[in-house]
């Protein structure tokens, strides 16, 4: 069963008028799904991480959290890698944990966020419930010039090849043709929590390389995202058209994985931090495992990768509980 | 700030002349896998296997030394630029990662 978890109250008041065709989708979602609705009307974390525990009671393999930080809200938790600026991490780990320990996640969850606009909710919700499968295995991966030789080894988790390098690519020279109807995503370039915009590297340059408008008309129906921007998943008073993971789950993809502060990688292999979650995430769902599951998965076998040197470092801890997945976590590919 | 620091420092500014001015940051720790970690793992099918058992699961101190500075991108936003290597005690530099 899956635990369809959120605040009614907080979507009422946020919805308005337009709770009711939420709730409505919900139901349908629910039905379709095999998922039951569990309401809430705790606002701290770590109450409704209770609403977790009883759902796993009931018999809840999955949990889908729906709403943004204002319905269901991000632990905030203390930042082990402070010392970059970030003083807490947003992180929805401890909801996927059993135990006090907040780093291993043990359950299958996503997030559905809202995009603080009901229309979005609506459609988001409505795209998983009419889900077809299809056959598609095209990919667009593009990472900044700096990090081409680790961005490379990740790549190769989806069986990805060419990378678009930035620069010379920019967010104003990527055709239509090279993002349109892919199944995988894959970007390794940087972030600000200050714009939209994801950038590209070369020296002291830093071009804008990809923006939610490079979506406008791509058909993205069921595919796959991992991105290593930072803040790739910042979605704190973000509407569609000001984050590039809301704008994918808009254009029907169905599962976004993503940081929600800074990111560390590599510059070259071996892959570690962000670059061998995403590497680890990848060969999970190559293998058809859900989403939640390789997501849950991947934090489990980063934990025993990169405990072989006998300790996690603090950027190694940040990375596991600073990435979040948006969409369905019972989906496969 | 002792010789090992002021070594990773002018090693990263000869290689990244853009962290010249950069925010340092050093941090020293001792660390391990708690051994609650292993047995969740454990819980789970994973064990955790150290990489030269020799040494078995023995206490590391490392020193981890932040490089933060803002760079600006062609649109005019601010990013924030962090290089983090890891050190240990002999100053070998055991982990370099940035954002």
């Amino acid at each position: 069963m899956k635990a369809i978890i959120t605040n009614k109250e907080k979507l009422q008041e946020k919805f308005k008028d337009n709770f009711l065709e939420i709730e409505s989708k919900l139901n349908e979602y629910c039905k379709i799904f095999n998922g039951k609705l569990f309401y809430t009307n705790k606002t701290k974390p770590d109450e409704i991480r209770n609403v977790f525990n009883e759902a796993e009671k009931e018999g809840a393999t999955s949990f889908v959290i729906v709403g943004g930080d204002d319905v269901i809200p991000f632990f905030r938790l203390k930042n082990p890698a402070s010392d970059d600026g970030d003083e807490i991490v947003y992180s929805d780990n401890p909801y996927a944990s059993k135990d006090n320990d907040y780093f291993i996640p043990e359950r299958s969850l996503g997030r559905i966020p809202d995009g603080n606009n009901a229309v979005f909710l609506i459609c988001v919700l409505e795209n998983f419930i009419g889900i077809k499968k299809d056959k598609r295995k095209g990919k667009f991966g593009c990472t900044a010039f700096e990090w081409i030789k680790a961005s490379k080894e990740v790549y190769k988790a989806v069986n990805g090849r060419t990378l678009k390098i930035s620069p010379p690519i920019r967010s104003n020279n990527i055709e239509t043709k090279w993002i349109n109807k892919k199944k995988f995503f894959y970007f390794n370039l940087h972030g600000s929590e200050e714009t939209k915009y994801w950038y590209g590297q070369k020296g002291e340059n830093y071009p804008v390389a990809f923006s939610p408008e490079n979506l406008n008309d791509v058909n993205c129906i069921n595919v796959v995202i991992f991105s290593e921007a930072c803040y790739g998943a910042n979605i704190i008073n973000k509407c569609l058209n000001d984050a590039i993971s809301l704008k994918f789950l808009e254009r029907k993809a169905i599962c976004v994985v993503a940081s929600t502060k800074i990111a560390y990688g590599p510059s070259e292999p071996p892959s570690t931090d962000a670059d061998l979650l995403g590497k680890l995430f990848f060969k999970e769902i190559i293998n058809k495992e859900s989403f939640g599951i390789a997501l849950m998965k991947a934090k489990q076998n980063f934990v025993v990768e990169s405990s072989k040197k006998g300790y996690l470092d603090s950027s190694e801890k940040k990375t596991l509980i600073e990435f979040v997945l948006y969409g369905d976590p019972d989906l496969t590919i | 700030m002792d010789d090992i620091i002021k070594k990773i420092k002018e090693k990263v500014i000869k290689e990244n002349p853009e962290f010249k001015d950069a925010e340092i940051a050093v941090k020293e720790e001792v660390l391990e896998i708690p051994g609650e970690i292993k047995e969740k793992m454990k819980k789970m099918g994973k064990e955790i296997k150290e990489l030269q058992p020799k040494q078995g699961f023995e206490k590391k101190k490392i020193k981890t030394i932040t490089f933060k500075r803002f760079a600006v991108a062609e649109d005019g936003a601010k990013i924030p630029i962090v290089l983090r290597l890891t050190v240990d005690e002999k100053g070998n530099i055991l982990k370099e990662s940035g954002n």
